[in-house]
């Protein structure tokens, strides 16, 4: 018998099936790729807001320090306790504000009682030291109130002003 | 027996190229789209990089220094310069051509590269009765597919040896 190719045969072209198949694969990875796209740009994202977080984290730490400078009784010490506060830039210096600023990410500061023993230790159980804070200090992303990341840095009245 | 043989007629050839042109042109439409959404994401990730790597290193040599020369300093402009007095040579930082310019003695570098140029370098002396700190505010400025962009990174670093 003859071999006839298939080339030749009466059956040509794709079914409804096969085109339905083909289309439906294709989507499938249409979606994959655009998933894997949408991922790395969240990625990209959040490792920006890492990083501006991360600076404005160091930034806050001498802010701190910069008010204690200036004077604890009148920038540190009448601020109450457990009441987040946030950090504001201005020409002349910083502030701790009740208002949120508005910028892309904004700082609160949060402090804390400091207790210490009798030889000066940290203790949770000793007496309060009214010249020490505990300041919590976190970042959020303004459009969504996202907290990025936070810290903690412990404020003293060292210069007693 | 004889086989009915067939190929395509010209109609369907003409249907089949375009059909093909369609699908490659979408085809292509979502990689170069996929393509220039990664090249901006880069160019964004690398702004970040660069802001956060130059102003670590401004802030440590500030914290590290002795004393801000004001003759030599230009502060409250975008376009400001430091020079810090250290217990060695003096370190300055200065804007040039969009660079982000790092001096100490002899030596000389450039901060930023060329794609992404600094446009603004606002700084801020703070002086407290018992220390001396310099605000930094920094803009990077770079190329993406809808044009240019600008991101800011902001510091702050109180000079340890400026304490009585």
């Amino acid at each position: 018998m003859k071999y006839t190719p298939l080339s030749s045969r009466d059956s040509m072209g794709f079914s409804a099936v096969e085109t339905i198949v083909a289309a439906s694969v294709l989507l499938i990875v249409t979606l994959a790729v655009a998933g894997v796209l949408q991922s790395s740009q969240w990625l990209a994202r959040s490792t920006s807001d890492q990083v501006h977080a991360t600076l404005l984290l160091d930034e806050t730490s001498e802010a701190l320090q910069y008010l204690r400078d200036s004077s604890w009784s009148t920038h540190i010490s009448p601020l109450t306790l457990n009441t987040p506060y946030y950090l504001v830039r201005e020409a002349s210096g910083y502030t701790l504000s009740s208002t949120a600023p508005s910028t892309p990410y904004y700082v609160t500061v949060t402090f804390e009682s400091v207790a210490r023993d009798g030889d000066g230790i940290l203790d949770a159980a000793g007496t309060d030291d009214s010249g020490s804070r505990l300041a919590t200090v976190a970042v959020y992303r303004s459009s969504d109130d996202l907290l990025i990341t936070d810290g903690h840095v412990l404020v003293h009245d060292s210069h007693e002003n | 027996m004889k086989t009915k043989t067939q190929g395509l007629v010209l109609i369907e050839m003409l249907i089949y190229i375009v059909i093909s042109v369609v699908l490659i042109a979408i085809t292509t439409y979502f990689i170069l789209s996929a393509y220039h959404l990664y090249s901006d994401t880069t160019v964004r990730s690398q702004a970040d990089r660069v802001g956060a790597s130059i102003m670590n290193q401004i802030v440590r040599e500030t914290r590290e220094g002795v004393a801000i020369a004001s003759a030599s300093s230009t502060f409250n402009t975008p376009s400001g310069a430091v020079t810090i007095t250290t217990e060695g040579a003096d370190v300055e930082f200065f804007l040039s051509n969009g660079r982000l310019m790092w001096e100490e003695g002899a030596s000389s570098l450039a901060l930023n590269p060329d794609t992404h140029t600094v446009t603004h370098f606002y700084l801020t002396q703070l002086t407290t009765p018992v220390s001396t700190g310099v605000r930094y505010e920094i803009g990077i400025t770079y190329q993406t597919r809808a044009g240019s962009e600008t991101r800011y990174y902001t510091g702050f670093s109180i000079l340890r040896q400026s304490y009585e």
